[in-house]
């Protein structure tokens, strides 16, 4: 028994320290984590793709507004980013708490969404790239006909990628989330700072088995969509 | 023209975030000059300020040490996978890439479900508790993989020609790893090294979760000021994490003449 626990303690943890913690709120916090990332690893895509798109196919100084935007958005502390952005909503009057987290949480994965997308973009071969220009007839078409079969996996890889970000941003979501919306990273650093380690412990176990159920499903669902084409 | 096709409404949402972020990143200034400009005096005269500054260096340079040590023991490998044995090395960029997905809160979790005081394995490494030590840690596993990915397309680039005309004049593939290939990334090692030093010197999470009560980082110290209940604690956590971003721009020009002087001392 005593080497099983030594060799998972993780599993051995997530048995023996389950009892301390409210399930509701812990159900809560990992719906919403979920939530809210998938809806920012969306807008990513809705924002980092026609601009990847530009960024390849147009030689011209749009890159540069680019690389300066994406630069300064990668360099810029997340802490500063949800200051600058709470400021922002306040004064425009937005208090939707949710539209402005997925908003925010989006600006920290469009960097990597943006730059995996440009590499997506330079692998599709010349040839797929003319036949788009000739035989579809929008963007859309010819992006889901001629695009998107090679550039699947580094779908994959932005979607893993955005979650894992969203899910573990902590000082964006507390300074933009209202009271009723926490997620898991929200609830277990407050644990640490009040040295309730037995309760952090119990909730950073349900984040890394989030996280590896959310590759997982990732996976699943990369799996399925080539299987169909 | 600026675009030559119709593709001009791809524009708009890289137009519509530049506009937000400049609108807010003025706002912000201009509110932060608002109630007082002595905030700046203030802060930047403050002891605790300098303190969690050169903290947050100390990290951030001990990382980026570490991390460019084992990077270029990597790198070498893989380099060697290609010159001597011909490897087909594209197939290293799925491991390569894992420690990116793993999140930064995910490694630090870890660390401190095992190794801190009431993890699983907390007798054997005990150092590790209340020092910098884990939190470079963390850092250091995660900047590995980001430096060896940022360099690998350049390690694809070269060609079987090259390498068998390189096998023919000179036997030595260090000489060919250190003069040609780290020569071809150090512009683009350059920019990870500045990403990597920006990232670390204001990174909330994995301080938060792994370092010491007594030293903090600059992200720990603004969000104790966002935390205190004052007539003016707003103010000076805005105008504090402003100086703490000025110092991090400040750094651009200095990491440009360390590239400008590494090249001309090395290569």
């Amino acid at each position: 028994m005593a080497i099983a626990i030594n060799l998972f303690p993780l599993a051995y943890m997530l048995f023996t320290q389950f009892g301390s913690i409210d399930m509701v709120k812990l159900f809560v916090a990992t719906r919403n984590s979920l939530i809210l990332a998938v809806v920012s690893v969306v807008l990513s895509f809705l924002f980092a793709l026609p601009s990847a798109y530009v960024f390849v196919s147009q030689k011209s100084y749009y890159r540069y507004l680019v690389i300066i935007f994406v630069f300064f958005i990668s360099i810029m502390p997340p802490f500063l980013i949800s200051i600058l952005f709470t400021n922002l909503f306040y004064f425009l009057g937005i208090k939707n708490g949710f539209l402005v987290l997925s908003f925010t949480h989006m600006l920290l994965i469009f960097p990597y969404s943006l730059a995996l997308m440009i590499l997506g973009f330079s692998y599709v071969p010349q040839s797929a790239t003319y036949s788009s220009k000739l035989y579809a007839s929008n963007f859309f078409t010819g992006f889901m006909m001629f695009y998107f079969p090679f550039m699947k996996n580094i779908f994959l890889v932005v979607a893993i990628l955005g979650i894992t970000i969203s899910m573990s941003q902590y000082i964006v979501t507390l300074m933009l989330g209202t009271a009723s919306f926490t997620t898991l990273m929200v609830q277990i650093i407050p644990y640490l700072k009040s040295a309730d380690l037995q309760s952090a412990n119990s909730y950073g176990i349900v984040f890394i088995v989030n996280s590896i159920f959310a590759i997982y499903i990732l996976y699943r669902v990369n799996n399925v969509i080539s299987k169909n084409k | 023209m600026f675009l030559k096709n119709k593709n001009i409404f791809l524009l708009i949402p890289i137009l519509f975030l530049n506009f937000l972020f400049l609108a807010s990143f003025g706002l912000l200034f201009i509110e932060s000059f608002n109630s007082d400009i002595n905030i700046y005096v203030d802060i930047v005269k403050s002891e605790v300020f300098y303190d969690s500054l050169f903290y947050g260096l100390k990290v951030a340079f001990s990382t980026i040490v570490y991390a460019l040590l084992f990077y270029f023991i990597l790198y070498y490998l893989l380099f060697l996978l290609k010159f001597k044995y011909s490897q087909d090395i594209k197939k290293f960029f799925f491991f390569l890439s894992i420690p990116l997905l793993i999140p930064y809160s995910f490694c630090a979790l870890l660390l401190f479900m095992l190794f801190f005081p009431v993890g699983a394995y907390r007798d054997f490494f005990p150092f590790l508790v209340g020092t910098s030590t884990a939190v470079i840690i963390a850092y250091v596993y995660k900047t590995i993989s980001f430096f060896l990915l940022v360099s690998f397309p350049n390690l694809l680039k070269i060609s079987n020609d090259e390498i068998n005309l390189h096998k023919i004049y000179s036997s030595n593939s260090f000489y060919f790893f250190w003069n040609i290939l780290v020569r071809r990334n150090l512009k683009t090692l350059f920019v990870a090294i500045f990403v990597v030093f920006s990232y670390i010197l204001n990174g909330y999470e994995i301080p938060s979760i792994l370092g010491s009560s007594i030293d903090k980082m600059p992200a720990l110290y603004v969000s104790e000021l966002l935390g205190e209940f004052g007539v003016n604690s707003l103010n000076i956590a805005y105008a504090t994490s402003f100086v703490y971003f000025a110092v991090t721009l400040c750094c651009i020009p200095i990491f440009f003449v360390c590239y400008i002087v590494t090249k001309k001392v090395l290569f």
